[in-house]
């Protein structure tokens, strides 16, 4: 068989032909079918350069913005890890300076009350008398009498008489 | 090329869908014929144009005049199809029924005589044995009659490349057919 009844026994397939029905429906169908807006992009060098920029844009605005969360994660979790620490420090502190205040106060109470005994002992051995600061709350007292307001008395009671 | 095709992709691209319609009507046999050869069943070369020229239509706004007719873009979608296909269905696709693919196209197709059907159904089945590219340029340039320079265009190939892959395959499938005598 030579080449050129090869080429006629080929082109022999010429006389397929689609079924009248089929293309009449699928036409049909292709036609009511919506088409795509925009169209997606052709393969141009021009588009491909804009779709890896886009990409590139967008993994490196992904990229920072995963990176700032992570980051402000790290910090939060730093913070906490951190914070009970320096609370507990700070409490410490305070507890410290208020033990100090109550010492130091402590301290006054029992010096002013050494020296109120001491000015107290040397008062009495100076007057030889009763402290008339301890007695005075009750000389006041109109149920207790004291020498003077016998005396007093005495002299009403003369006067009476 | 068809003579205001380049007019009807603009209409269709404004909008105009009767415009896609000529267009689909100029192009259906030729695209039917490329896929049925290339499928051998008649089933799945109607679901296969079928899909080939929805995708044309949903992406006509792609299409651009460069150099290459709108035909074959088409042939492009109609080919990277059925390569899809391929791809899906080989294991699905017996021994037997590619022996037989030829003649199943042969016998629901064409009214010839018995001895010319059955030698056309051997071409057919021989075909399927050359390499895709060889198969593609045999379809297009003796039964879609495409001029060298459009097949050259549609597989992106120089023209000096399709001639010879042309001579190759025709060369192969004559071996093939002795073989079998």
């Amino acid at each position: 068989m030579n080449e050129d009844r090869i080429i006629k026994l080929i082109s022999g397939l010429k006389t397929l032909s689609p079924n009248a029905e089929f293309a009449a429906k699928s036409r049909n169908i292709i036609l009511s079918s919506p088409r795509k807006a925009g169209g997606g992009f052709a393969l141009t060098p021009k588009t491909v350069l804009t779709r890896i920029f886009d990409m590139s844009l967008s993994l490196a605005l992904m990229s920072a913005l995963v990176i700032a969360v992570l980051s402000g994660v790290g910090l939060i979790f730093g913070r906490s890890a951190s914070q009970p620490q320096a609370l507990n420090n700070s409490i410490t502190n305070e507890a410290n300076a208020a033990i100090k205040d109550i010492n130091v106060h402590l301290n006054n109470v029992q010096y002013f009350s050494q020296e109120a005994t001491k000015t107290n002992a040397v008062l009495k051995a100076a007057a030889g008398t009763p402290s008339t600061y301890s007695g005075q709350a009750t000389s006041t007292s109109p149920t207790q009498s004291s020498s003077t307001n016998q005396n007093i008395d005495n002299l009403i009671n003369q006067a009476a008489q | 090329m068809l003579e205001d095709e380049l007019d009807l992709v603009k209409k269709t691209k404004d909008g105009e869908v009767e415009a896609f319609g000529l267009l689909y009507d100029h192009y259906l046999p030729k695209i039917y014929k490329f896929v049925l050869v290339k499928v051998g069943r008649r089933e799945e070369a109607e679901d296969l144009t079928h899909q080939a020229f929805l995708k044309a239509w949903q992406n006509i706004s792609k299409y651009e005049y460069k150099g290459y007719s709108f035909g074959s873009w088409l042939y492009r979608i109609a080919r990277n199809t059925v390569y899809d296909y391929y791809r899906q269905a080989k294991s699905e696709l017996g021994i037997e029924d590619a022996d037989n693919l030829g003649l199943l196209i042969v016998e629901s197709d064409i009214e010839h005589e018995t001895e010319k059907r059955i030698a056309l159904g051997r071409i057919v089945k021989h075909l399927k044995k050359l390499k895709g590219v060889e198969e593609d340029v045999l379809i297009m340039r003796f039964v879609n009659d495409m001029p060298i320079k459009e097949v050259a265009a549609t597989l992106g190939k120089s023209e000096g490349a399709i001639k010879l892959i042309q001579n190759r395959a025709i060369k192969s499938l004559k071996g093939l057919i002795s073989q079998e005598a």
